[in-house]
């Protein structure tokens, strides 16, 4: 395993000597007695962590050593000592980065535990660093094709601004992969992004959800409980399936947005929330406000700027890179890498994606699951696309009657508006027919009422 | 001397004698607990290193005491 780096700079031989004596079992110490011998150490050998003295020997040396390694490694942990430590120089120094500023006199112990709690600091960064580095991924729009080329454009631009943002588009096109993109791009990038969906909050509990909750305001709330607005505060509030949102949330909802301010269940306090918004729906707000579903002035105060998100079959030419996307996705986790033929690929690039790109995702995992071979073929891809619930883009076959290919189009399209509806009257309602024709149409063309 | 320059002096002041005398009492404690970690030492060995490591936490409050006193000189 590799041993941590330390360098300790201090123009004191014998406080180098007993620091790197009590470091080296453990750690690669180097030592200097001055500034820039200190400074060629750490530009040679870029160690994890620096304890330098303050006063070095003519005035606050130690200072310069830490922005001289901050300006080129801002995550380098360096502590701080000093025989006189005044308030204005820690405070200049923890400014500067420093992680840490003790006084002189200190044992072997002490600084072994200074050593101990900036490993665990620097192992934390790393974490967080990879962490992001894998959401950043996980969340990547993949995609060079037109259509793509536009969207990044846009999220590019509305980033800039803090305008709210309203994204649209049919399911499993990413729109939260939108939203995360935007919130990235943003200057809130480094503050939090916080996820609601608004679908699945039960009414009576979107007060305490929204805008927290007091101790004991309600049945079972044994604690204080922050809600989404305070936990985006500064940061960006993603309101994912705004359009099914219930009327008495969105009046509340509504009135948080425009006064910037909350109230959390059971506190008098009102406390003001920084929260940029964005939000998604993959239904037709305009048409729900004609319905009474939706108001009116939310969709106004929402879609400051309107993001479109496009089906999958209309970037077909994307499908190639979101296969290798997920391929390497799937090889992270440990999975053995596969590789998908061209035919596969073709085979893919063919089929209508109704469920878009989260359900070429599930055919591509599928597909690596149950193949035993390392190359899949479009024989694997077919089979595993029809154990799903998908609708190939069949190919126009002559041979058919008009009758035939009219019913097989109908049964087509009919299956694929029931599987988007909650119920048959919604169904019935896109496809412009009566509900008891359609439950006769279902009947004549063998589809199933699930 | 005006006020803020002679506050100036005596913060210099403070700091060097801070400087000159905890820089060997660092020395002199770090070592001394360097020394503890030998398992060769007698009782008396560690008692004399007691000595040593209270001895130089007496100075040490020393110079803290003198320090605060040439601050409050200042203020």
């Amino acid at each position: 395993m590799k041993k941590y780096s330390i360098l300790v700079a201090d123009d004191q031989q014998n406080a180098c000597d007993g620091i790197k004596e009590a470091l080296q079992n453990r750690y690669a110490v180097d030592t200097a007695n001055s500034l820039q011998e200190a400074i060629n150490l750490w530009n040679e050998r870029q160690h994890d962590i620096v304890i330098t003295d303050l006063c070095m020997p003519t005035g606050t040396e130690g200072l310069d050593l830490l922005q001289h390694i901050k300006s080129r490694s801002p995550n380098a942990a360096v502590i701080l000592m000093t025989a006189y430590g005044d308030i204005d120089t820690a405070v200049k120094a923890m400014k500067l980065g420093a992680l840490d500023f003790f006084t002189k006199p200190f044992t072997a112990e002490e600084i072994e535990i200074k050593i101990e709690s900036a490993l665990r600091n620097l192992t934390l960064i790393a974490a967080n660093q990879n962490l992001c580095r894998t959401i950043d991924d996980d969340h990547a729009l993949i995609g060079g094709s037109a259509v793509m080329l536009d969207l990044k454009k846009r999220i590019t631009r509305v980033a800039q601004s803090d305008a709210s943002i309203l994204i649209t588009g049919p399911h499993g096109t990413g729109k939260e992969l939108v939203a995360w993109a935007i919130q990235r791009a943003s200057a809130r990038s480094d503050k939090p992004f916080i996820r609601v969906n608004c679908a699945a909050i039960a009414e009576t509990l979107i007060d305490a959800e929204l805008f927290g909750s007091e101790k004991g305001s309600y049945t079972g709330s044994s604690e204080r409980k922050p809600g989404k607005f305070q936990q985006a505060d500064r940061g960006t509030l993603f309101l994912d399936e705004v359009g099914d949102m219930s009327l008495a949330a969105q009046a509340k909802l509504l009135r948080a947005l425009e006064s910037g301010e909350i109230t959390p269940v059971g506190s008098i306090k009102t406390l003001l929330v920084d929260v940029r918004i964005i939000a998604a729906t993959n239904k037709n707000l305009k048409q729900l406000i004609a319905d009474k579903q939706f108001r009116e002035d939310l969709l106004y105060r929402l879609n400051g700027v309107l993001v479109e998100t496009k089906a999958l079959a209309d970037h077909t030419e994307d499908i190639p890179a979101l296969i290798t996307h997920f391929l390497k996705r799937m090889g992270r986790s440990g999975d053995v890498q596969k590789i998908f033929s061209k035919e596969a690929v073709e085979c893919l690039m063919n089929w209508s994606w109704p469920g878009n790109v989260r359900e070429l995702k599930n055919v591509i995992e599928r597909t690596v699951l149950f193949c035993e071979d390392g190359s899949i073929g479009a024989e694997d891809v077919k089979c595993n696309i029809s154990s799903g619930e998908t609708v190939p883009n069949q190919k126009t076959d002559t041979k058919k009657t008009l009758k035939d290919a009219r019913a097989d189009f109908e049964r087509e399209f009919i299956s694929i508006v029931l599987k988007e509806s909650k119920t048959i009257s919604e169904a019935a309602e896109k496809l412009g027919l009566q509900r008891s024709y359609l439950h006769q149409k279902m009947n004549e063309l063998g589809i199933a009422n699930t | 001397m005006g006020s803020t320059t002679c506050n100036q002096e005596l913060g210099k002041f403070a700091s060097m004698l801070a400087n000159k005398i905890r820089n060997p009492l660092n020395a002199i404690m770090l070592h001394s607990s360097l020394l503890k970690r030998s398992t060769g030492l007698s009782a008396n060995d560690r008692k004399h290193l007691k000595v040593i490591d209270d001895e130089t936490l007496k100075v040490d409050l020393l110079v803290t005491e003198i320090i605060d006193d040439i601050l409050k000189t200042c203020s």
